[in-house]
Parts: C-alpha cells; structure tokens; sequence
C-alpha cells in the first residue's frame, strides 16, 4: 500500500464540549490523522477517551472543532454504521437500504449485497423482528449501500453474542476486502473499537488514542495479511501492545 | 381476539337493544316530542327521495371536508415548528392557549360578524376551532422526534423532502392519527353549530328549520343520518388508515 492516495487528513487542534450540567470538558487535543484509500483504520482507547467524539469530527457530523478537515468530509460519499444500528422501524429491511440511497440509484438490484450479507430471507422483515446482530448487519449493509469513499464504524461488536460478532466480523471483513470499481475508486474505513483483538484482526493500522482529553499516543502497522493473522499472533500482538502501553489493558 | 365476529356480535346487539329502549319508550311516552323510529325511518325515506336529504349531507359533509382538511395542514405546521423552535413556543403558546380556551359559539360569531355570513367565514370559523389542539397535539410529537434518526439522516443526506417523508412523518404518525380522529368527531360537530348560526343549506341548518316547526322526527333523521355518514368514515376511512400506518409495529400483529 505504498504511495496510497490520502483520503482525508485531519488536523484536529481542541475540541471542548459543554455537559448537560454546564461543565466544559476538553474532549481532544492536538490530533493529527491521515486516511488512505483502501487502508482499514481502528481507533482504540479507553472508555470515555473522546473515541466517538474524533470519529465525529472525522466524518463531519459534528463541525464545532478547533483545526482543519482536507477535503472536507460534505466532499466524500460516507457510510456510517452507528453503534445502535438507527433503522427506521416502519420501514423493511430492503426499504431502510433503498432509503439511503441517490434517487437516481433508488431502483437497483439489491440482491447481490442482500445475498452477501445473508439478508436476503429477511428483505422484508422490520427491524423490530430482528436481533440486534442482524440489524447490525442491516446498518452496515446499508452504510456500504451507498458505495462510499469512507465507511464509518461505531463498535459494531459491541454487546454481541460471540456468534453473532463472529458473523459480523465476516461481513465487516467482506466489506473492506471488496474491491471497488467505482469511479472513486477504494474506500478507506474508520473503526472505533475498545476491543484490541476486534482491532488486530481487522486492521491495517491501529490508532491509540490517550484518555481525555485525547491525542494519537501511537500509530501501528500491521504488517501481516488479514487472512494470516492467527489467534496466536493476535494473541501476541495484544500481549506485547499492552505491555508498551498500560493504558490499553484497562480497555 | 380468538372469535373475530364476537366483538361485532355484541356492537350489533348492544344497538338493537337500544332500539328496542327507544322504541318502548316512545310507545308508552306517545308524544311529539319522541317520535318511534318507524317515524323517524318514514321522515328519511320521503327525505330521501325529494333528493333534500343527500344535498344537504352533501353540503354539510364538503364544509367538514375543507375545514378539517385545513386545520390539520395549518395545524400540523404551527405544532412542529412549535416543538422544534424553543424561543418560537416561549413567545406564543400564550396565544395558543387563549384560541385553546375560546368558546367555539364565540369564534363562530366573530367569524360571521368580521368576514360576513359567507361560507369562508363558516370554514374559518371551523377551522379556527380546531387548529389549536391539532397544534398542542403535534407538538408533543415534534418534542419526542428522535435525535438519533435525525442524525442518521444527515449524516446519508437524504433530502428534506425524504427526511419528511421516511423520518419525520412515520414518528409524527400516532400524534396525527390522534388529532385526526378527535379533530373529525369534533369538527362535524361544530359544523352543524356554524351552519345554524348563518348558513341557508346543510344538515345544521335543516336542523334549526325543523327545530322550529318542532319536528322531532326530522331533527332525530337528520343527525342520525349524519351520524351514520361520519361513523361511516370513521370505521370505513380513518380505522383503516390507522392500522395501514401501524403494520409496522409487532405489538398490533
């Protein structure tokens, strides 16, 4: 992945919110993060670090920052999967997709990314018939419905029975590994995650972020292919990890 | 429900034995001013076929149609920009509790007295009568919408109008069919009120006319005609609406 092309640099100076009670808190401060197309990123840190605060800044839900955002996220085709999967409920599985879409794009097949997903039995099922892994699902087939430059994910593993995870992890990994032929050509993905071996197994990059108010503490490359990381290796990896930085086995 | 004919079972015969009350009550009583319902089904047929009694339903039911129709537009505008605009509410929920606690006879007579007996000022005195708590209802509404859709929204860009459409409306839906069914009950019924005070045609005014004849019988015809229309609509139109809107939820299944 040398001479990537940058999809997003980021420049992030402060950032200070206001809690309900009007006590200002310093969310994040001084980080600077560059996205390449085609690279899987993971955010990793501790509970309450400002993980979901960065990533909003990074696809420009939330503008109110100090610092700078090149291009601007408005410029980029971006598909989020929230931690709750926020699927309309009165709407079916296939429609909460369609919805998303360009109207121009409105009326395409779905079957293909449907079927890929195992979604295709539940097309026309509502979210409320579904289980939280499926509506994951849902929400991350609805994200890369719209063919994105960057897909965003919110702990998409988070309170996830161990099998459903597991078929999640399958799809999530299906999702960065498909090529695309677009005329924008690969995206880049943004995970959050407080889970290291979620992160190890995904990635092509590790991020750690500090506790709040954050900055980058590291960046990691993983040198290894996805398809060759055994649990051994992920399991050493995160031993050694945690033991250069203490912060992470709190996580 | 396990037999789905007992509820309509026990509706059909809790209205016969209503009859039936009437009925006996009207032989013993024997008096002008409570006709039997053969009476009262004679005063409809020989109404009925002059052809009086369809154009003035007809009549009545277009004014309910309008003014219903434009208290809940206007009333749905005012109610979420109410919900959505804090500072917009402070100002003026002042104004929509004082509309909320004015007599409909009062709005009626203001009505006619600024604009004249014309069949705007009937509509608006209508409508007027009804705005308000389509307003209060839609903006409990518009106060519960769900910030997270709305975020999930932007953040795909959808379009205002599919935002309205796909978001907005389905979380607006309970509230709306809400003020519908009570804005429906309640606007027929004041209808009837604005037709007598200053309307030369509909069922309100064909009412006043035989109240003055004291004509029970047609008093009782006309309203249980119209009654019988807007029942019509209720079960026929706004029910099923309703349970269309609904199909979503596992709780209706």
């Amino acid at each position: 992945m040398s001479a990537a092309e940058s999809l997003l640099e980021a420049r992030i100076t402060g950032k200070t919110y206001r809690r309900p009670d009007g006590v200002a808190m310093e969310a994040v401060r001084d980080l600077s993060l560059t996205l390449a197309r085609g690279e899987f990123v993971c955010l990793i840190g501790p509970s309450g670090c400002g993980k979901t605060t960065t990533l909003r800044i990074l696809c420009g839900l939330d503008r109110d920052f100090e610092g700078t955002l090149a291009p601007d996220p408005a410029q980029l085709a971006i598909g989020i999967a929230f931690q709750e999967p926020r699927l309309l409920p009165w709407r079916t599985v296939e429609e909460n997709i369609r919805t998303v879409l360009p109207p121009a794009r409105r009326g395409m097949d779905l079957s293909g990314l449907l079927e890929s997903f195992g979604l295709a039995v539940h097309r026309a099922r509502y979210p409320g018939e579904l289980s939280l892994g499926l509506a994951r699902r849902v929400s991350l087939a609805r994200a890369l419905a719209v063919e994105p430059d960057l897909l965003v994910l919110d702990e998409p593993f988070v309170s996830l029975d161990a099998q459903a995870a597991v078929e999640l992890r399958r799809c999530v990994m299906l999702a960065a590994e498909r090529e695309h032929t677009g005329a924008a050509g690969r995206m880049g993905v943004l995970m959050v995650t407080h889970n290291v071996r979620e992160a190890l197994q995904l990635a092509d990059r590790l991020v750690l972020l500090a506790p709040r108010p954050t900055y980058i503490l590291e960046e990691v490359r993983l040198g290894v292919p996805r398809a060759a990381r055994s649990p051994d290796w992920i399991e050493a990896e995160r031993a050694a990890l945690a033991a250069r930085f203490p912060v992470l086995s709190e996580v | 429900m396990r037999f789905p004919w007992s509820g309509a079972l026990v509706r059909v015969g809790s209205l016969t034995a209503l009859l039936a009350l009437w009925q006996a009550a009207a032989s013993l009583a024997h008096s002008r001013a409570l006709p039997t319902p053969e009476a009262v089904l004679a005063f409809l047929s020989k109404e009925a076929a002059s052809g009086d009694l369809f154009s003035n339903l007809a009549v009545t039911l277009a004014r309910v149609a309008v003014s219903f129709v434009v208290a809940m537009a206007i009333g749905t505008v005012i109610g979420v920009a109410f919900g959505r605009m804090r500072r917009l509410d402070r100002v003026f929920d002042a104004w929509l509790v004082v509309l909320l606690n004015t007599p409909a006879l009062v709005i009626t007579v203001l009505c006619y007295i600024w604009l004249g007996l014309t069949e705007t000022a009937a509509v608006l005195a209508v409508a007027l009568n009804k705005i308000p708590t389509v307003a209060v209802l839609l903006r409990e509404g518009a106060r519960a919408l769900s910030p997270e859709l709305d975020e999930m929204a932007g953040a795909f860009r959808l379009s205002f109008l599919d935002r309205m459409r796909h978001v907005v409306l389905p979380q607006l839906e309970p509230h709306l069919a809400g003020a519908a069914r009570s804005g429906l009950a309640l606007v027929w019924k004041i209808v009837l009120v604005v037709e007598l005070l200053g309307r030369p045609n509909g069922v309100g005014y064909a009412i006043s006319v035989y109240f003055q004849l004291f004509d029970v019988a047609a008093v009782l015809g006309y309203s249980l005609a119209f009654m019988a229309v807007m029942l019509a609509i209720e079960y026929g139109v706004l029910q099923p609406f309703e349970a269309h809107a609904r199909r979503w939820r596992l709780e209706a299944r």
